[in-house]
């Protein structure tokens, strides 16, 4: 008996069964980080405390939605006495006083916490090769980045040590890795998940979702995740569905806007097809195909590469060495505790984007940069309002192509903000999207982007569930397929 | 782009902030919090002596 590469639903059933014990299931959890210790996806570990829950569970078992699946939480969620460093230096010292509302819904719905994952700096990258405590490794190969900024969740999930993981997005950074590691990925809208205790990047584009192997067990996870939560003033006061409630609905007659304006010819012929036989698959379901227009997709980029450095350089201002978190040895007065703290806290990327963030929100570069990038952003959402008067969802490719090799695109970085291409316009429109395996390039899986209306979830839920139970994509593990 | 009479969007939800009762909700974390200062003493955090 293993839970190595087993789903959410498929554990609970081990457990009802009664095939295998909590304990045992956390023990095989520490056994699998152990043996795949190379991809380094975990940065703390709670052995301890996770032992003593399935422990607890084993002698009191319980009802709740959850109970005894190992989880693995992005290292950027506050965990109550559980280090949290968000990737960076300047955090390697801090235990928060409390955890965030996510945690404690999961936690609540009765998932154990096994450890804190590796992740880009402060979520800054998309190779997770911006991390502090070094590079996570994509299961797939040895040498190939994970995607990130959520690295070390989508690792660990597609190497079968986890089910689930909790990851956050401010511009693909759930489903570029959940592309490139082969896994489903899924951005709520923004707004359905409580951002309190996440460590603030850029705050009108951040949102926690759900990693996982299927979409079914993203649905399980989305249930208890989505909050109202008083503490985060953006945290929607709407109705949640029972995310697993339409996942099963015909597709027959549904429309998928194909976007007319993408420029597919700089991608690889490969990666046209996957995407073009993941759409005639959805057509063989009943789903109907119609051309969409979004005018300003070609600006998301350079609107994203002003807007979220300009809410990062505002929000990183609280590192500063004072009140918690590392300070630097021995400053001579305030300002140079300041800037030595955060000269050796703060990694280049980190750097970077606080430079251009604190450039374009200026005196005199303002209305330039910062209002015209605020300006477009309107205009892209509008866009999409019009888009979805005639869809029911939107298909793209999730990236320009499968995993890249380690530093690949380091002198470059206008390279890697390429990576996110197809994936930052939802965030800048506050959609829920959603990455989920659609083929395989040179033994490198490769995932497709559904992009769904406001609070519309379960519409896209209820696309990627029927398309994976017509293919096999989200079988496919690095040994193979999966029985 | 011409943006000339597009207004900035700030955030996806535009909504504005909600009110509500002013009463005490938050707990007082002070010891906690200053235990995981990089300095503090009993009731404040330390910083290298800024006036002379």
């Amino acid at each position: 008996v293993t839970i190595k590469y087993k789903t959410i639903k498929e554990i609970k059933k081990m457990i009802s069964q009664k095939e295998i014990s909590n304990k045992e299931i956390v023990q095989e959890v520490y056994k699998l980080i152990n043996d795949n210790s190379h991809l380094n996806a975990f940065v703390t570990l709670n052995e301890e405390n996770s032992l003593k829950q399935a422990d607890d569970l084993d002698n009191n078992p319980s009802e709740m939605a959850l109970a005894g699946i190992p989880i693995a939480q992005k290292d950027l969620f506050c965990t109550k006495g559980l280090r949290t460093t968000c990737g960076s230096k300047i955090l390697d010292n801090f235990i928060p006083p409390y955890s965030a509302t996510v945690i404690e819904n999961l936690e609540n719905a009765g998932c154990i916490s096994i450890g804190k994952t590796n992740m880009d700096e402060f979520a800054m990258g998309s190779s997770n090769e911006t991390s502090y405590f070094g590079n996570v490794h994509n299961p797939w190969g040895e040498k190939l980045v994970p995607g990130g900024s959520s690295g070390g969740s989508a690792s660990a999930v597609a190497a079968g040590i986890v089910p689930a993981a909790s990851g956050t997005d401010t511009g693909g950074s759930i489903r570029q890795p959940a592309s490139l590691c082969g896994i489903t990925g899924l951005k709520p809208t923004y707004g359905r998940v409580s951002r309190w205790g996440m460590i603030a990047f850029a705050s009108s584009l951040d949102q926690a979702g759900p990693m996982a192997r299927t979409v079914e067990d993203c649905a399980l996870l989305l249930n208890e995740m989505c909050s109202h939560d008083i503490k985060d003033t953006t945290s929607l006061d709407e109705d949640i569905p029972n995310f697993e409630n339409d996942l099963n609905q015909s597709l027959k007659g549904k429309k998928i806007g194909v976007v007319k304006d993408l420029d597919l010819s700089s991608l690889d012929n490969d990666v046209v097809s996957v995407y073009e036989d993941s759409l005639n698959e959805f057509v063989s379901l009943g789903a109907e195909l119609k051309d969409i227009s979004l005018p300003n997709l070609a600006l998301s980029v350079p609107t994203y590469y002003v807007v979220a450095p300009a809410e990062c350089s505002s929000n990183l201002s609280r590192f500063d060495g004072v009140k918690f978190g590392r300070r630097s040895e021995n400053p001579k007065d305030l300002e140079e505790l300041y800037v030595q703290t955060r000269s050796e806290g703060f990694g280049d990327e980190v750097k970077r984007r606080i430079l251009i963030g604190s450039y374009v929100l200026s005196a005199g570069y303002y209305d330039a940069y910062y209002k015209k990038a605020q300006q477009v952003r309107r205009l892209i959402k509008k866009d999409f309002d019009e888009a979805f008067s005639n869809v029911d969802v939107i298909m793209t490719p999730t990236t320009r192509g499968p995993a890249f090799e380690m530093g690949s695109k380091g002198s470059d970085p206008i390279q890697m903000y390429l990576e996110d291409l197809f994936t930052i316009s939802a965030n800048l429109a506050g959609l829920p999207a959603m990455s989920l395996p659609n083929g395989n390039i040179d033994k490198k899986p490769i995932g497709l982007q559904i992009i769904g209306n406001f609070l519309d979830e379960s519409t896209i839920l209820n696309f990627g569930h029927m398309y994976q139970t017509k293919t096999n994509w989200h079988m496919l593990t690095p040994d193979g397929v999966k029985e | 782009v011409d943006t000339s009479d597009i207004e900035p969007l700030t955030n996806p939800l535009e909504k504005t902030a909600k009110t509500r009762d002013d009463q005490v909700t938050a707990q007082n974390l002070k010891q906690e919090l200053l235990e995981i200062a990089p300095s503090s003493n009993e009731d404040y955090f330390l910083v290298p002596r800024v006036v002379e």
